[in-house]
């Protein structure tokens, strides 16, 4: 069962990203949320994609995020960017579920799109949103260097490409073709056995002990 | 697997589950891609395994808490579906060897079980060829082969697992070799062999995985001699003056009402720890600390899995074309343990094994993948062009090896009722204790330099896992293999079981999971499970028979 170790991980995070969820605060106006929403439970229909919760973004920090999603993830021949499929919108989402983990990074998000708007503000005079598409890239390449966001700045690009690359396009775009009925499964290619064989040959004949 | 002996026995046998009903053929997410789930399948507090694991339970069940003594950690990870841990378990199907019965004759530690390796081997034949095993017979030490013509082919090595395969025959002189698991590469019994697409973890529609509910409960129905009741909340056993057990009380779930249903017999099978809290809260004249307690035994010799994991990017594995390398969605390849002429010499301060699976390659991507250190370049993390190029080069270079290792019963490691924490049923519930003892964190220490070394030679930097607290060793329960809470053994003073698994105190009460083992090898619990469920279940058929019952 070796999922459970890695999984303590994330339990443990949970726990700790309690008391940092208290403190979520934004400059940018959330919805309003009217009910206390509710998880998918313990026991939910695993073949229907039932969210339970609102999405509770600002339409301008939706907009905020779907730009950022295409600095982290721009569009490349053949693989569209991560807000051409709607990553922005699985990041309101996740920072709109009612779990602990989520809830902090709503904090860690809804914080740095605040740093960002000061930053504009501060630069520019305008908010992030008004920028152009080069000034947006810019301020987040600072954010990206700078130890106060930094946090920010490395936990959106993760979100990023988790709601990217687990999409059938993030698939295509990161080289993972399975996921398809086999009648037999035959093993890693000649030429990828090859590969290895050689890299095997370049090993030092050295024996090493335990 | 005792209802299947059991009602193809001839015996009329009536299956309560406390969870719900559950049928994989339909529920099963077999072709969602991680975005088609909630939070694109991330784990949350509500599915921990993440959406799509086909578990309905986990180390949390609503309602059903649980207590830890003060200095303890432990996690108590439960089924509440019909079939229990057989839908969510990893499927790896190894046999205990002959050392693995006799540690305390071997080690000077534990105890010996009240059964050899002979024993047991035929009801090992008997499941792997009842549910389908996969493997090799490798002619290694300690881990048993089986019979020509019982284990089904298995499948070519992943890419990554070749690698290692190479890399530690080569530099190490350690053998990595096919997996033992409960998947059928080959027709059988009227199921399809795996589609090499989807994860087992997610329950299996065609029925290529075992699952009880797909492989055993169908043609134990088809006996007329099963009933299955789901929702039935068992909650104590009754004996009758005669000090036999005479039926169980249940609460049905769906409506909390309470029942009684009578038996000539009664097989706990409930986990380990379930079934030791069902017997510590069935207390009665005769057995004022718990039924068939006189040993004082019910409860204690709680045992785990002792596991650590080193991880590492492996060059060699970088800027590899694209190919699918699904397989069968776990481990093909394992490392049993390599260190009997080391022990021999006495170079070891550890008494127990430890083998190594290896996780990795080119899975299908999960959110879980990201929540880690992504690429960066001085300190400044990746993204744009230059992110996607490194995610599409690294892709199915990162490995990780996880060692599953024996664990020495200590008296520190029990559970018991802590009458003062009821759960929704007003069941009172378990509180456990838990410490490693010495032999475990010297066998962890050594697990971790191994596998640093392993992956070094593969060619990556490793990384120690290492849990919140700073430790390197998983916690008491977190690997969901606890086992020992009334024992098989020898004599009756310091044993709840005979070594048919029939309670020395109580003839007509049977313990059928892994609450009956006297120890805790290296090898995952579920297949000795089975065989010893087999076992206990043959010798209940034939105690009918002679009218012993």
């Amino acid at each position: 069962m070796p999922a459970g170790l890695v999984s303590r991980r994330t339990a443990v995070k949970f726990a700790s990203f309690i008391a940092l969820a208290a403190h979520s605060w934004s400059s940018f106006p959330a919805r309003a949320v009217t009910r206390s929403p509710q998880g998918y439970g313990t026991d939910p229909n695993l073949l229907k994609r039932t969210v339970t919760w609102p999405r509770t973004l600002s339409t301008r920090q939706l907009l905020a995020l779907e730009r950022l999603c295409d600095i982290v993830l721009p569009a490349e021949p053949a693989h569209p960017s991560a807000a051409a499929i709607g990553v922005h919108v699985f990041l309101d989402e996740w920072v709109s579920a009612p779990y602990p983990q989520m809830a902090a990074d709503r904090a860690l998000i809804l914080r740095g799109l605040t740093a960002l708007d000061e930053a504009a503000h501060s630069e520019l005079g305008m908010v992030f949103t008004a920028a152009n598409v080069s000034q947006q890239a810019a301020m987040f390449d600072r954010l990206c260097s700078t130890e106060a966001t930094a946090e920010f700045s490395r936990r959106l690009i993760q979100l990023v490409c988790a709601g990217y690359y687990t999409t059938r396009e993030g698939h295509a775009a990161i080289g993972y073709v399975g996921n398809v009925a086999l009648t037999g499964f035959p093993g890693p290619p000649a030429e990828v056995v090859r590969h290895l064989d050689a890299a095997l040959k370049e090993l030092p004949q050295t024996s090493v002990t335990t | 697997m005792a209802a299947y002996v059991l009602s193809h026995g001839g015996v009329n046998v009536l299956l309560l589950e406390a969870g719900r009903s559950y049928d994989a053929t339909a529920e099963s997410a077999m072709f969602q891609v991680e975005a088609d789930a909630p939070l694109n399948g991330a784990g949350t507090p509500d599915k921990f395994f993440g959406f799509y694991d086909a578990a309905v339970g986990g180390y949390e069940v609503p309602g059903e808490p649980y207590t830890v003594a003060q200095g303890s950690q432990f996690q108590w990870w439960r089924a509440r579906m019909l079939g229990g841990r057989t839908n969510h378990w990893g499927r790896v199907t190894l046999r205990y060897g002959p050392y693995d019965f006799r540690t305390f004759s071997r080690e000077g530690v534990g105890v010996d079980w009240p059964i050899s390796y002979e024993d047991i081997a035929p009801y090992y034949d008997r499941v792997e060829k009842l549910i389908g095993v996969f493997g090799a017979a490798e002619g290694i030490e300690n881990s048993p082969d089986s019979p020509p013509g019982v284990l089904l082919p298995p499948p070519p090595l992943h890419a990554h697992e070749l690698w290692m395969q190479m890399v530690l025959a080569k530099q190490m002189g350690i053998r990595a070799v096919p997996e033992h698991a409960a998947i059928l590469t080959r027709p059988l019994n009227g199921r399809p062999a795996c589609l090499y697409a989807t994860p087992c973890s997610r329950g299996c529609s065609i029925r290529a995985n075992f699952q009880t509910p797909t492989v055993l409960l169908p043609p134990a129905l088809a006996t007329g001699h099963l009933q299955i009741r789901t929702r039935a909340m068992v909650y104590e056993l009754t004996l009758d003056r005669r000090g036999r057990a005479t039926g169980v009380h249940y609460i049905d779930t769906s409506t909390g009402t309470r029942h009684f249903v009578r038996g000539r017999a009664v097989v706990l099978a409930a986990s380990a720890c379930e079934s030791a809290r069902i017997l510590l809260n069935s207390k009665s004249g005769p057995f004022p600390d718990g039924l068939a307690n006189s040993s004082g035994q019910v409860g204690r010799n709680l045992t785990d899995s002792v596991t650590t994991a080193v991880s590492a990017e492996i060059p060699v594995l970088q800027g590899i074309p694209p190919f699918n390398d699904d397989g069968v969605s776990i481990s093909h390849a394992t490392v049993p343990w390599w260190g009997h002429r080391e022990r021999a010499a006495g170079r070891l301060q550890f008494p127990t094994e430890y083998h190594v699976e290896m996780q990795g390659g080119r899975s299908m991507p999960s959110v879980g993948m990201f929540n880690q250190q992504l690429p960066n370049e001085h300190g400044k993390p990746l993204y744009g062009k230059a992110l996607r190029e490194r995610m599409r080069n690294d892709f199915g270079s990162k490995v990780t090896l996880l060692s599953f290792g024996g664990m020495i019963p200590n008296a520190e490691c029990r559970c018991e009722i802590d009458s003062s924490v009821k759960d929704r049923w007003g069941i009172p519930v378990l509180r456990f204790h838990w410490k490693r003892g010495v032999h475990e964190l010297e066998q962890a220490r050594h697990a971790v330099a191994s596998m640093s070394g392993m992956v070094s030679a593969m060619g990556g930097k490793p990384t120690v896992f290492t849990q919140a607290d700073g430790s390197f060793i998983s916690t008491g329960g977190q690997i969901v293999h606890e086992v020992g809470t009334a024992r098989m053994g020898a004599a009756a003073t310091d044993s709840v079981l005979n070594s048919f698994g029939q309670c020395w105190d109580v003839r007509n009460l049977y313990i059928a999971d892994g609450a009956s083992f006297a120890g805790h090898a290296d090898k995952n619990p579920t297949e000795t499970i089975m065989a010893l469920a087999w076992r206990a279940s043959d010798h209940l058929v034939d105690s009918f028979v002679r009218k012993e019952i």
